[in-house]
């Protein structure tokens, strides 16, 4: 009878409550409108990452195949450099070398020069200074400066920034003539990062450093090292079955992060001093300690997995631990800048994305249906249940130091973010991965 | 029934407008369901608010071999429930064994007037609350509400019955206690 009452009670209790409506206010809509289009402009942004990296490095590969076309910083300098009577400069060894991407020159005397040249040279040897007051030159040459007690003497070094030394200046290349048909003098200043390119200006024996006309582009290979930790937020969102049960895991399971070895082989292309491509072949490893507290869970729908000693990590009953891993093979496509700090030093940073592959799962995953709690285990026969196919988002910092000119040695931070559905059947999880590391390495580099 | 499917390949493609005209077919009866569980207009209004977008957002997994209406209710409870469980605001009170339960009569809640009721239904604990809505009116069992809400099935069920009979208790209801072994 009571029973019954009750029963009656929860009926026509339910019968009032389950139709019961409210008039939402009148903005309700915008602000769920509002909400839809920032949704909308967050997955805009999400997508318009990876495709702004791709369009950036488009960008610099288009302008610096132009440049390299068009020597236009040689002509603008020629035109704008202050006329000079005559070049006072050291030449020596000088050899013709015809120069086709240097406009509005004109023809000189090849042979005439090289022997006043020969000349110069033993003058400078034990005067330290020429004056050629000679007919201009009119072609392109290169005058190898390898006298450098002249360098040090006569061409005021003090002008040349800091890093460069005399031993430095490798070669002297006639960019073309002033209007009175003197000479312009470019200098290259070599040392073990970049290759500067200065104008000498006769007049004044002062350096002045230019935009290098010749944006010299080079490959460098190298392995790194980056010990990186991982933190992954997991969310649930509606399952894909309808039931609608949105788990509260983290009320049965607490997680530790852990530092995971990662290695990769990189390839950098360098489309000059400052702007480089990076990309290369990564092993990349994370995951966590997980501990369950010590309720009974189902396991009855575990799927067949390899683990031998699978049924040791599910005590009914009692605290369940186990380390979830994930691995990948990575392939990054960063696009980065390289920043000259000191003679033998670059800060370099660079950012883009990564595509990763799935190669090795070997997880526990805490679950909800219906009504029980369910631990399904996940190893590499579970394989195709899992989405394989991922993209990271790369950001990374570092230092390279140049132990010779081609190698140098990297030091540095990564941070990897990653949004992805890590397994495609049973529910829907977004797992948001967080992974920040140090980075170090060897690069050698094909100058 | 056509026109139904009609807007949810509406929805499905993001359509705006379509949008808003599912959302005006149950925003009322939604901001109810809401209403029941966060117990103020204003928790309950931003709840149906993050529900909606959830709906819209996540369309595609609704399978269409159930109600359309069902499944949004079901998005509406599951926000609120995520909700009250981010704010804190659900505490269960450690009962001792409740031995204990309400017998009511049924006859208290003829004619009676449906805010009035869930007036009294907002004054009730969070805890309670919840547990009367999930068992009394979407029909959950104290097993399923024991896991949704990480408590043992047995705290739902006094949770259950301290609701009742306080629900009992506010409507006046004449009331009588049953000892149970």
């Amino acid at each position: 009878m009571n029973n019954d009452q009750n029963k009656s009670f929860e009926k026509k209790l339910h019968s009032l409550s389950v139709d019961f409506e409210l008039t939402p206010t009148a903005d309700s809509w915008n602000k769920i409108e509002a909400q839809l289009e920032q949704k909308k402009k967050r997955r805009f942004f999400f997508w318009l990452f990876p495709v702004g990296i791709i369009a950036l490095m488009a960008g610099v590969f288009v302008l610096n195949k132009e440049d390299l076309s068009n020597n236009k910083i040689d002509e603008t300098l020629m035109l704008s450099s202050p006329a000079i009577k005559g070049p006072q400069q050291k030449i020596l060894e000088g050899s013709d070398n015809t120069n086709n991407k240097i406009n509005n020159a004109t023809k000189t005397d090849t042979e005439t020069s090289e022997t006043k040249n020969e000349k110069e040279k033993n003058n400078s040897e034990s005067e330290g200074i020429v004056n050629s007051s000679q007919s201009p030159p009119t072609t392109k040459k290169h005058h190898h400066l390898n006298n450098h007690s002249y360098a040090a003497n006569n061409i005021t070094l003090h002008s040349i920034p800091e890093e460069a030394n005399e031993q430095d200046v490798s070669e002297a290349l006639v960019i073309g003539t002033n209007h009175d048909n003197s000479e312009m003098i470019k200098i290259e200043i070599i040392n073990s990062v970049l290759e500067n390119h200065f104008i000498l200006n006769p007049s004044t024996n002062n350096f002045k450093q230019i935009e290098q006309a010749k944006k010299k582009s080079h490959w460098s290979i190298g392995l790194s090292y980056l010990p990186m930790l991982s933190n992954r937020k997991v969310s649930y969102n509606l399952q894909s079955d309808n039931t609608m049960i949105i788990p509260d895991t983290s009320a049965h399971r607490k997680d530790e992060n852990l530092f995971n070895n990662n290695f990769g082989a990189d390839v950098y292309y360098h489309f000059n001093e400052k702007i480089y491509l990076h990309s290369g072949l990564y092993v990349i490893n994370y995951g966590e300690k997980t501990f369950y507290d010590n309720r009974v869970y189902n396991v009855t729908s575990v799927s067949p997995t390899n683990f031998a000693d699978f049924a040791d990590y599910i005590v009914p009953g009692s605290e369940t631990e186990f380390t979830n891993t994930y691995s990948f093979i990575q392939i990054p496509v960063n696009a980065g800048i390289a920043l000259r700090t000191g003679t033998k030093t670059s800060l370099n940073i660079e950012t883009g994305f990564s595509y990763g592959y799935l190669t090795d799962a070997r997880a526990l995953q805490l679950i909800t249906l219906n009504d029980s709690l369910q631990i399904k285990a996940y190893d590499n026969a579970q394989l195709n249940r899992m989405n394989r196919n991922h993209f990271f988002g790369n950001a990374a910092i570092s230092f390279d130091w140049f132990i010779t000119k081609q190698i140098s040695w990297s030091n540095g931070f990564n941070v990897q973010y990653q949004l992805t559905d890590m397994y495609k059947k049973d529910e829907l999880q977004s797992q948001h991965n967080y992974m920040f590391g140090m980075k170090t390495g060897i690069k050698f580099h094909f100058k | 029934m056509t026109d139904q499917s009609e807007l949810l390949k509406r929805v499905l493609a993001h359509d705006r407008m379509a949008q808003k005209q599912l959302y005006e077919m149950h925003a009322s009866k939604m901001l109810g369901v809401c209403y029941r569980y966060c117990g103020n207009r204003d928790d309950a209004e931003e709840v149906m608010q993050q529900a909606f977008v959830k709906v819209f957002m996540q369309i595609e997994t609704f399978r269409n071999d159930g109600s359309l209406e069902g499944w949004i209710r079901k998005v509406m409870t599951n926000t609120a429930l995520n909700f009250l469980k981010q704010k804190r605001k659900i505490e269960f009170d450690e009962l001792e064994n409740v031995s204990e339960l309400i017998s009511v009569n049924s006859d208290a809640l003829e004619n009676f007037d449906v805010k009035q009721l869930m007036h009294y239904v907002a004054q009730l604990p969070a805890g309670y609350r919840t547990v009367l809505n999930l068992y009394a009116i979407e029909g959950y069992s104290h097993k399923e509400i024991g896991q949704m809400l990480s408590i043992t099935e047995s705290t739902s069920r006094s949770q259950y019955t301290r609701a009742k009979k306080m629900l009992a208790e506010k409507i006046q209801l004449p009331s009588q206690y049953v000892k149970h072994e």
